[in-house]
């Protein structure tokens, strides 16, 4: 599914050059969960921003369900990026005039879904996500969890093949964050490819693969038990 | 998904309340000055428009092509003029003659009223003009002599509910007139004035080609006919049709154009002017400016705090022409709402307006579909205007940048800064400017109240006795009103100084100079409190002076560059006389005129007026016995009276309009301007909250703090007071040039204009500053 070929990305300001990933070469196949860990400023979001296209590359090559996208213009990525990929984001990022009804039906809307087709699927994410009965509240009214869960919920709306989460239960305690890590397992046992950025090793090792990024580069990539034949 | 913009948009709008009010009341107070321009606009430029023929009439006028400057363009015309023109020019599908009578007093039954919008006109002025007959024939109304239409009101006053056909009224001196039409009441935006339209007919077959010499000849031309080639023609036969005076000519002015040209302003109506028209426009459109700027101003500062919107939007598939359209909309959703709130504002202060203006402006809601239209494509404007650059700059937004809380940086940032500092800088440049003017405005009127006129102008009335038994007995009269205690002295002449000058050439030897005069008695002197400064008065006990005598003004003195005037020979008018006295300079017209050399002298004949100086104390009582007294001489017309100082303000009845107007513009400018500044205030104090915090925990004081932020702005201010000097001062000058006795325009005024303007600024910006700064630090580090 992801393919990438000596990824590098510099940051340019007036007055420094900032090397934020260099020469990652990094394959992520269909149906796989791969957490990224590694200290701060090491590059992680970076990466999961290239692998989201809400970035290109400085160098080097990416290749997205079989497409080198690296060069793609914004409004090419857009649509790639709209079809395929959901967004899970530390801080959740949702819009806070928008009740969660419409928050997680905002994807739709820029597919272009018919009202009726938006409704049915809605409803049916926010029951599995189980925030039916907070549909109609606006994400101040919610906890941390249910707020993540809002997010989960505008992530699977558009049954994306990738799922990329930022730190997932940054902001969370201990049991929402289990609870949040539930989902996304249930969601890739379902299918779903997962790119998890983690700090807290107890999450990770939800994944198949460990990626260990240091410095821009990926020092190290363990397997989980019990996947690594699955490689 | 327009769905959710709109809900976007109002739940934003509704979540900052203090920054949508700040916009809403700064867009719609600037728009609702707008609009209410735009009606005046509108009604001076649609003036005579209404008429079916308009583009095809036009007003003959006539200039002498040797010294143009001295004669301007007139629209005098001799009675004889329109015949000639049908006769000579086959071109010409018809004319009209207007013929203004003066003081008319219409009498019905034992009704008697003084009607100054009295008018002969032509039985061809159905066929031309477009006045609609509510009843009567429009072809036969006004074609017998002694007939005339009146509008419904004119009927109603006369006749009540009676029907006024038919109906017998007498004018004073042209005998009894018949009813033959009852006309619409004339629109607002009309030259013509009349309420009552007698027959041309009436004035009988004109022979003498001096007689009524203030007609006005209109004429009807073929359609798309090009009137140069008419005017060509006339040049052609110049012998034939300007027969009264040496090299004149004449030019056509279209109806349409004639309102709006000062030039042309002793044609019937109170003339509009074209440059009030320009500046009033300008001034509009600069406080549209200035609202606008503030909504391009609160929306690119507070763009940050959309910015979370637009990455998640952005991550969400949403592409950067889809959010441009998107924040575009909703600024002309908010643009919508402007006007409709300025609306409110419009309807609220249209009757303030209406009397500034003297006119009687509305909206209709419904039938005015052009306007409701134009209104609709204005909001659609402002809001394209106002929007674009927001949603240019908040679509720009990169997501990963705006997600992790990086906000806009570098260079981006900084043109949003400056591009907001360039804005403010504009608002305060036109609000200083237009401070600046209202002050010079209001100095100079001030200087013309207390410039000193060369005569006293309190507690003078003014009786007009031409055309009434008084004129015959005014000595008695006179005699009889100076036994009342409250009345002091009494002159018969041929009017104040305010009542309209007459001209003619005068020679000293062989030097002809053209004076104005007065026609005087022997106690005008004392009545109006002139001083002589050599010689004496006009006095009773000199048999010969009321035949041989004559005074001069000091300008006359210096015009004929008399070193001693005093009984030196005058020829002029009637007959010989000699100087007797020399009389201080004293104003007979506005300021806007240099003082004339004026002679004054006896000649009953040409007496026209009263003037009577009252005792300040009870004045009421003292106009009973005088209106008492005239009904005793005058039992037949109306008691007609004016005070001096009322006709000395209607003078200036033009400027204390504008400085009224200017005043009220400069000042809802300086609110506009400044409610954007207080919403820039609170978003720099929010935004800086930690600084202060940190500030404070450092030991900054509260004044440190305050200082720190109106520094800022009042940089900006002061930048703006740079601009608006040179601009306001330019601009001031060329409307004092109007007068020939004017204020120096001083320095100060600008320096106090601007010190004004920045007061208010720092006091709009400290405010939020102080709230900042007594904060404790403590809860805005927690805030953090």
């Amino acid at each position: 599914m992801i393919k990438t070929n000596n990824l590098k990305k510099i940051y340019t300001t007036e007055e420094v050059e900032t090397t934020a990933l260099s020469n990652v070469n990094l394959e992520v196949n269909t149906g796989e969960f791969v957490a990224i860990m590694g200290p701060s400023g090491c590059g992680k979001s970076t990466l999961l921003n290239l692998l989201g296209m809400l970035d290109n590359p400085t160098d080097g090559e990416y290749y997205f369900l079989g497409q080198e996208v690296s060069r793609y213009s914004e409004r090419q990525r857009a649509n790639l990026r709209k079809a395929n990929i959901g967004f899970v984001f530390q801080s959740f990022n949702l819009i806070d005039e928008l009740t969660v009804y419409e928050n997680v039906e905002l994807p739709l809307l820029y597919l272009g879904y018919s009202a009726s087709q938006r409704k049915k699927r809605v409803e049916e994410v926010l029951e599995q996500m189980e925030i039916m009965h907070r549909r109609n509240h606006f994400p101040q009214q919610l906890s941390g969890g249910q707020q993540q869960r809002v997010a989960v919920a505008r992530a699977v709306i558009a049954k994306p093949k990738l799922i990329l989460a930022d730190e997932p239960t940054g902001n969370l305690d201990s049991t929402h964050g289990d609870e949040v890590m539930k989902m996304l397992t249930e969601l890739n046992e379902a299918g779903t490819t997962i790119v998890m950025v983690t700090h807290a090793p107890s999450y990770a090792e939800y994944a198949h693969r460990i990626v260990h990024l240091f410095d821009g580069h990926i020092v190290t990539e363990n397997f989980m038990k019990g996947h690594r034949v699955a490689v | 998904m327009l769905k959710n913009y709109l809900k976007i948009a109002l739940r934003s709008f509704l979540r900052h309340k203090i920054y949508s009010a700040i916009n809403l009341a700064g867009l719609g107070l600037g728009v609702a000055v707008c609009i209410l321009i735009l009606l005046f606009v509108r009604h001076e430029w649609s003036h005579d428009r209404y008429h079916r023929n308009a583009a095809r009439i036009y007003l003959v006028t006539s200039a002498q092509s040797t010294s143009p400057s001295r004669f301007a363009q007139t629209v005098a015309t001799p009675a004889l003029l329109a015949p000639k023109l049908m006769a000579n020019f086959p071109e010409i599908i018809q004319t009209v003659r207007f013929l203004h009578q003066r003081d008319a007093v219409l009498r019905y039954d034992d009704r008697l009223f003084k009607e100054e919008r009295f008018y002969f006109g032509d039985a061809s002025v159905f066929e031309v003009f477009s006045f609609p007959l509510l009843a009567g024939d429009p072809k036969t109304a006004l074609r017998e002599p002694n007939t005339l239409v009146l509008t419904e009101k004119a009927a109603k006053k006369y006749f009540g509910d009676e029907n006024p056909i038919g109906k017998i009224l007498s004018l004073d001196g042209q005998g009894e007139f018949k009813v033959t039409g009852v006309l619409q009441e004339i629109p607002t935006n009309s030259q013509f004035v009349f309420d009552f339209l007698a027959s041309f007919a009436t004035l009988g077959e004109i022979t003498n080609p001096y007689k009524y010499f203030g007609t006005y000849t209109y004429l009807l031309l073929p359609e798309n006919y090009p009137a140069k080639d008419l005017e060509e023609k006339f040049a052609a036969h110049r012998e034939e049709l300007a027969w009264y005076l040496d090299d004149l000519y004449f030019k056509l002015e279209p109806l349409t154009k004639i309102h709006l040209n000062p030039a042309l302003s002793s044609s019937m109506d109170n003339a509009g002017d074209i440059r009030y028209v320009y500046m009033f426009s300008v001034i509009a459109i600069l406080i549209l400016l200035i609202a606008c700027s503030n909504y391009l101003n609160l929306a690119t500062a507070r763009s940050t705090l959309r910015a979370r919107e637009v990455g998640i939007r952005k991550v969400l598939g949403a592409e950067r022409l889809r959010l441009a359209k998107q924040f575009l909309g909703e600024a002309i959703l908010f643009s919508l709402f402007a006007f409709m709130f300025a609306l409110v504002l419009v309807e609220l202060f249209l009757p303030v307006f209406n009397r500034l203006v003297e006119k009687s402006l509305h909206i209709d809601y419904v039938h005015d579909l052009g306007l409701l239209l134009a209104l609709g494509g204005f909001a659609l404007m402002v809001g394209i205007v106002t929007g674009s650059y927001p949603a240019l700059l908040l679509s720009a937004f990169r997501p990963i940048h705006v997600l992790k809380g990086i906000f806009p940086t570098g260079s981006s940032r900084r043109t949003a800064l400056t591009f907001r500092r360039i804005l403010v800088v504009a608002q305060f440049t036109i609000s200083i400017a237009l401070i600046a003017g209202t002050m010079i405005i209001g100095r100079q009127l001030q200087y013309i109240r207390h410039h000193k006129l060369g005569f006293e102008k309190e507690h003078i009335v003014s009786l007009y006795i031409r055309n009434t038994p008084i004129l015959q007995n005014h000595e008695s009269f006179k005699a009889e009103l100076l036994q009342h205690p409250g009345i002091l002295k009494a002159s018969v002449a041929s009017g104040s100084p305010f009542d309209g000058v007459f001209i003619a050439p005068y020679k000293i030897g062989e030097t002809e100079v053209e004076l104005h005069y007065v026609i005087v008695d022997y106690d005008y002197l004392e009545t109006l409190g002139m001083k002589l400064v050599a010689g004496r008065n006009f006095s009773r006990n000199q048999t010969t002076d009321a035949e041989n005598t004559i005074i001069l003004n000091e300008t006359a003195v210096k015009m004929f560059d008399l070193q001693s005037p005093l009984g030196r020979e005058f020829s002029g008018m009637d007959a010989k006389r000699t100087i007797i006295g020399v009389v201080e300079d004293f104003h007979s017209a506005s300021l806007h005129e240099p003082i004339q050399p004026t002679v004054l002298h006896i000649f009953p004949r040409n007496y026209r007026s009263i003037l009577v100086r009252l005792r300040p104390e009870n004045i009421p009582a003292t106009m009973a016995f005088l209106e008492r007294k005239w009904r005793e001489f005058a039992p037949n017309r109306p008691f007609d009276y004016a005070f001096l100082d009322q006709k000395f303000d209607r003078l200036y009845r033009a400027e204390e309009k504008l400085a009224t107007i200017f005043g009220y513009f400069a000042g809802i400018a300086i609110v506009i301007a400044c409610l954007g500044l207080f919403g820039l205030a609170a978003f720099a104090t929010e935004q800086r909250t930690k600084e202060i915090g940190v500030r404070k925990v450092l030991g900054a004081t509260v004044m440190n703090v305050v200082a720190l932020f109106s520094k800022d702005f009042a940089k900006l201010v002061l930048l703006a007071n740079l601009l608006a000097w040179p601009i306001g001062w330019y601009a001031m000058h060329r409307w004092l040039q109007n007068f020939a006795y004017r204020i120096d325009i001083g320095w100060w005024v600008f320096v106090l204009a601007g010190g004004l303007a920045l007061v208010i600024a720092l006091v709009t910006v400290s405010t939020q500053a102080f709230k900042a700064a007594l904060a404790n630090p403590v809860e805005a580090l927690r805030y953090e």
